[in-house]
């Protein structure tokens, strides 16, 4: 038992719908509505600012997928892909991790937020603090290929093919 | 402009419907510059921009600038490179705002709070306590219910991700079998077909008609 909740669901069989090497999508056993999905990496990462870039595409294309599905086993009249980053969002298992919604009408599920207003000011300051931070998203970072590892074979043909000479020139008349 | 009868509608074809969507979307007007937005990211690809009744103070909207009305629509390389900016708007929210957290939300249909016809992805920052009541409810499901939720997903997932079911050794000397049945049954007929040929015989005025 590892200490992290998320990296031991990794391992139930039973409420795993999906796996590959970099990551799985499981069924919520406490879900908001039934049918909800988790697709997390199977590296742990606690956040989203943590995950490498290429993490965060794959298990993003594997909830698109999650999504069409539940749209079409379930007949949802729609879905919601939330990713909670940080206890501040209301993340219980510092684990990143997508949650997949299947949302039907009157579902008593309330994920709508009261619209703000700020002032012109505010806004302005938050745009130009923002901008500034923004000019770092540039490069993503690409998966690394781990090297092959070489087997040690030859060594062992090539003495194996030496007694075999050896015996063939004893065997000379 | 126009008022466009349902008539109208019924008679465009797809690409048009399509068409007339994107003229009327408010963000491919923004993405266009005619609407006037705080742009905080801007590329070749997608764009980000504040939204003016934010939930908290740097709720960024992300999209492509490409119209896709649901999610289903976006190529996949635009859906990895959408998230991955994705990621580093929230990153830069940590950094330029202080924020302690942050929500990234996507709303797939009006009962899941899609607002536009135009794909986005919602970037909001979160602080404790910021009253946002964006919580996930939780219930405890039970066994039985999941076993056959999972049964129904699991084949749906399966055909999406391409993955071929394990076929049993017996279905497939069976199918082998339906393979060769069909193939002789196909024989026989075209067997007969020529018999009744040879079987006709050589009419020269009939070729001579043919010729003519």
């Amino acid at each position: 038992m590892t200490e992290c909740q998320l990296c031991d669901a990794i391992k139930n069989e039973k409420l795993k719908l999906f796996e590959d090497e970099k990551a799985v999508i499981l069924l919520s056993d406490k879900p908001a509505a039934l049918g909800q999905l988790l697709v997390i990496p199977k590296k742990h990462y606690p956040i989203i600012e943590q995950t490498p870039d290429y993490l965060v595409a794959h298990v993003f294309g594997l909830a698109n997928k999650a999504s069409v599905a539940l749209f079409e086993s379930l007949n949802a009249q729609g879905t919601n892909i939330i990713a909670e980053n940080g206890t501040a969002a209301g993340q219980k298992i510092p684990h990143f991790a997508i949650n997949i919604i299947p949302r039907r009408e009157n579902d008593n599920i309330n994920l709508i937020w009261k619209p703000r207003q700020l002032t012109e000011e505010e806004m302005s300051v938050v745009e130009l603090n923002l901008k500034e931070q923004t000019k770092k998203i540039g490069e993503f970072e690409q998966e690394k290929k781990e090297p092959v590892e070489l087997k040690k074979e030859p060594e062992k043909l090539s003495q194996e093919k030496e007694n075999y000479l050896i015996k063939q020139l004893e065997r000379m008349p | 402009m126009p008022e466009l009868t349902e008539e109208d509608l019924k008679k465009m074809s797809p690409e048009q419907l399509m068409e007339l969507q994107r003229q009327n979307c408010v963000f491919c007007q923004i993405i266009s510059g005619k609407v006037s937005s705080k742009k905080v990211y801007d590329d070749d690809e997608v764009i980000a921009i504040l939204d003016i009744n934010p939930a908290n103070p740097g709720h960024m909207l992300l999209m492509p600038k490409e119209h896709y009305a649901i999610m289903p629509q976006l190529p996949e390389s635009t859906i990895s490179k959408v998230f991955m900016v994705a990621k580093g708007l929230s990153k830069a929210s940590l950094n330029a705002l202080k924020a302690r957290g942050s929500t990234v939300f996507v709303a797939n249909g009006l009962v899941a709070g899609q607002r536009a016809p135009h794909f986005m992805i919602h970037v909001i920052p979160r602080e404790p306590n910021d009253g946002l009541d964006l919580r996930l409810p939780e219930y405890k499901a039970r066994e039985a219910d999941l076993e056959k939720v999972k049964e129904k997903i699991k084949e749906k997932l399966d055909q999406l991700l391409g993955i071929k079911k394990p076929i049993s050794l017996k279905k497939m000397v069976e199918k082998l079998g339906e393979k060769k049945e069909s193939k002789k049954k196909e024989k026989k007929v075209v067997d007969a077909e020529f018999k009744e040929e040879k079987d006709k015989k050589i009419d020269l005025d009939r070729i001579a008609e043919l010729l003519k």
